[in-house]
C-alpha cells in the first residue's frame, strides 16, 4: 500500500470519527449541593458509522469522560447510587434499543458498602435503527437527556442535552460492513467489555451448587468477582465473598427462595484479557439435590 | 478494626449494644476439595442489625446540643432516617423544590399518634454533610421538624448497618427492629415513589399487625464514614 493511499485512509479514518462524533450541547447545570463548581462529566452520543441505510441499523454510544477519582454507576445490585437514565429525542420512525451495559469495576466503600461503577471513560450502548423510508441523502439528528448521578465521596446529579447527526444513504449496508468504513474505536473498545452468556464459557467457567451455595471455578484465572443484577438473589456477605483472588467463588444465597443468582462474573488472568461472563436466574434443583446448573444455562436462562 | 469501632460503642454507650450477628459461614468448607484461593481473608461483616434484632442503643448530640438516648423512648415506636443534608437522595425527599416534602408527611400523619421521628447523621469530619453548623442550617433550610443527632464517629451507624442517606429504620414499642430499608419505591432523585415502605411499616405496627414488607434495599448516597 503506497504512503498516499496509508494517509489517505488515516484521514477518512479520522474524519470518519470526526463524523460520527456528537455536536456537545451542555444542559444546565443541575447540582444540588451548594456552591458546586463545574460538572464532573462530559457526555456525548457517538454513531458507530456515520450514515446508515435505510432499514437499518447503527450503534450509538453514550459516552462518559468521568472526571478523575469519581464514578457514576452501573444498572446493577448497588448498595448506593443510581444508574444513568437516557431520554431519547428520535425523528419519527426511528427506533432504539435498550441500553446494553459493558463490564463495570467493583467498588467498595467504608461501611462496607458495596458499589458497581465506571471510573475513567465509559460507553453505553444501543442499536439505532432507521425507518424503511428514510430519505438517502438526508441526515437524521438523533438526540437524548442523559440524566446521571456522579461521586467521588459527594454525589452530584448532573444531566446533559447531546445530540449526533447520522446520515441516511442508500448504499450504507443493511446489516454492519466494511463498505461504511472503520466503526467508531470507543465504541469497539466498549464492545469488549460487554458480559457474553455463560453458556460461551464453556470449560472456561465451571459453576456447581450445593444446597443454597454456588461455587464458580475459573482455572487459570488469578481473580473472580461476582456482581449481582437488580433481580439477583441477596448474596450472604457480598462484600467478602463476592470477589476473591484465585480461582473459586462461593455464593450462599439467602432470603427470598424465588430469587436466582442473576448477574456478572468477572474475571482476571495473568497474561490474557478479562473476561465477562452473565449468569441468569441460576438456582439449585428444586429438591435441594446439588446438580451442575450449567445445563439450566444453555439457551434461554428463564425462570421456572 | 470493625471490632474495635464495636468496643468504643459498647464503652460509650454503656448499655446494651447487640451487635450484628457474627455467623459462621454457612457453605462447606472448601479446603479438602479445590486449591484455597491465596489472600484469603476470614472476616465476615459486622455491621448491622437484622429484622427483628434489639435495636442497638444510642447516646447522640442533635445539632442543639441536645443529647437523645433511644432507652429514654422505650415504649414508643421510633423511626430513625439516616440523613446527609447534601445528598441528592435527601434533597429529593426534604427540599420544598422538589415538592415531595416526604418524612415532613410522614411526621405529620404519625408523630400525632405517638410516634417519634430521628434523624441521625453519620458523615465523618472533613465529608459530605459533616459539620455541625451546616446541619443546623438545613434543618431549618428544609423546615425538618426533628432532630438531627451528629454520629461523626459512625458508631452508631455502623451498629445498625446504615448504608445510604437515605436508609430507615422503624422500632418497634418492643424496642426490636420492625422494619429497615428504602422510604419508598422510587430510587430516582425526583419523585417520592407511589409506596411509601416506612408508612406501611408504621400502620401495621400501630394496628398490632406484623410488617408484611419488613426489609427493603435501601438507596441513596452511601453514608460517609471515615476511611
Amino acid at each position: 500500500m503506497s504512503l498516499v493511499a496509508v494517509a489517505a485512509g488515516l484521514a477518512c479514518a479520522r474524519a470518519a470519527e470526526a463524523r460520527a462524533a456528537s455536536v456537545v450541547k451542555l444542559g444546565p447545570e443541575s447540582s444540588a449541593v451548594p456552591g458546586a463548581a463545574a460538572r464532573h462529566a462530559k457526555v456525548q452520543i457517538l454513531s458507530d458509522l456515520s450514515s446508515i441505510a435505510p432499514g437499518g441499523t447503527a450503534v450509538l454510544g453514550i459516552a462518559f469522560d468521568i472526571q478523575p477519582k469519581w464514578h457514576i454507576y452501573w444498572n446493577g445490585r448497588n448498595d448506593s447510587g443510581t444508574a444513568p437514565e437516557v431520554e431519547w429525542k428520535l425523528p419519527e420512525g426511528w427506533t432504539v434499543s435498550p441500553l446494553r451495559w459493558p463490564a463495570p469495576e467493583r467498588h467498595v466503600a467504608p461501611g462496607d458498602i458495596v458499589d458497581h461503577v465506571y471510573e475513567g471513560q465509559a460507553v453505553l450502548l444501543a442499536t439505532l435503527t432507521a425507518p424503511k423510508d428514510a430519505k438517502p441523502g438526508s441526515a437524521a439528528a438523533i438526540s437524548a437527556k442523559v440524566s446521571y448521578l456522579v461521586c467521588n465521596e459527594a454525589c452530584v446529579p448532573e444531566s446533559a442535552d447531546v445530540s449526533v447527526n447520522v446520515n441516511v444513504r442508500a448504499d450504507a449496508e443493511k446489516e454492519h460492513g466494511a463498505a461504511s468504513g472503520p466503526r467508531n474505536t470507543r465504541i469497539v473498545n466498549a464492545e469488549k467489555r460487554l458480559p457474553v452468556p455463560i453458556s460461551q464459557a464453556a470449560e472456561r467457567v465451571k459453576l456447581s451448587w450445593e444446597a443454597a451455595t454456588a461455587t464458580i471455578r475459573v482455572p487459570g484465572a488469578t481473580r473472580v468477582e461476582f456482581f449481582p443484577s437488580e433481580a439477583c438473589a441477596d448474596i450472604k456477605n457480598l462484600v467478602t465473598d463476592g470477589a476473591k483472588d484465585g480461582d473459586v467463588l462461593q455464593l450462599t444465597i439467602e432470603g427470598d427462595p424465588d430469587k436466582r443468582l442473576d448477574g456478572v462474573i468477572a474475571v482476571r488472568r495473568a497474561k490474557a484479557p478479562s473476561e465477562w461472563y452473565v449468569i441468569e436466574a441460576a438456582r439449585w434443583a428444586a429438591s435441594g439435590a446439588a446438580s451442575d446448573a450449567r445445563k439450566d444455562q444453555k439457551g434461554t436462562g428463564t425462570c421456572h | 478494626m470493625k471490632a474495635m469501632k464495636l468496643l468504643a460503642a459498647l464503652t460509650i454507650t454503656g448499655g446494651l449494644l447487640v451487635a450484628g450477628a457474627m455467623t459462621a459461614p454457612a457453605f462447606a468448607d472448601p479446603g479438602a476439595k479445590t486449591a484455597a484461593p491465596k489472600h484469603e481473608k476470614k472476616e465476615v461483616s459486622t455491621d448491622g442489625v437484622k429484622v427483628g434484632d434489639a435495636a442497638p442503643a444510642f447516646t447522640l448530640k442533635d445539632t442543639d446540643g441536645k443529647e437523645h438516648t433511644l432507652a429514654e423512648l422505650k415504649g414508643k415506636v421510633v423511626v430513625l432516617e439516616w440523613f446527609n443534608p447534601e445528598c441528592p437522595f435527601i434533597v429529593k425527599h426534604h427540599s420544598e423544590a422538589k415538592k415531595n416534602m416526604t418524612f415532613n408527611k410522614l411526621y405529620d400523619d404519625y408523630n400525632s399518634k405517638g410516634v417519634v421521628f430521628l434523624a441521625i447523621n453519620s458523615s465523618a469530619a472533613g465529608k459530605q454533610g459533616n459539620g455541625l453548623e451546616l446541619n443546623k442550617k438545613m434543618k431549618t433550610e428544609y423546615k425538618l421538624p426533628y432532630p438531627i443527632l451528629l454520629d461523626e464517629s459512625g458508631d452508631v451507624g455502623h451498629a445498625y448497618g446504615a448504608k445510604t442517606t437515605p436508609h430507615c429504620f422503624v422500632i418497634n414499642a418492643e424496642g426490636k427492629v420492625a422494619y429497615m430499608g428504602a422510604i419508598d419505591n422510587n430510587k430516582n432523585i425526583d419523585k417520592a415513589g407511589d409506596k411509601n415502605y416506612v408508612k406501611a411499616a408504621l400502620d401495621e405496627i400501630l394496628a398490632g399487625k406484623p410488617v408484611t414488607e419488613a426489609t427493603t434495599a435501601s438507596y441513596g448516597c452511601g453514608v460517609k464514614y471515615s476511611n
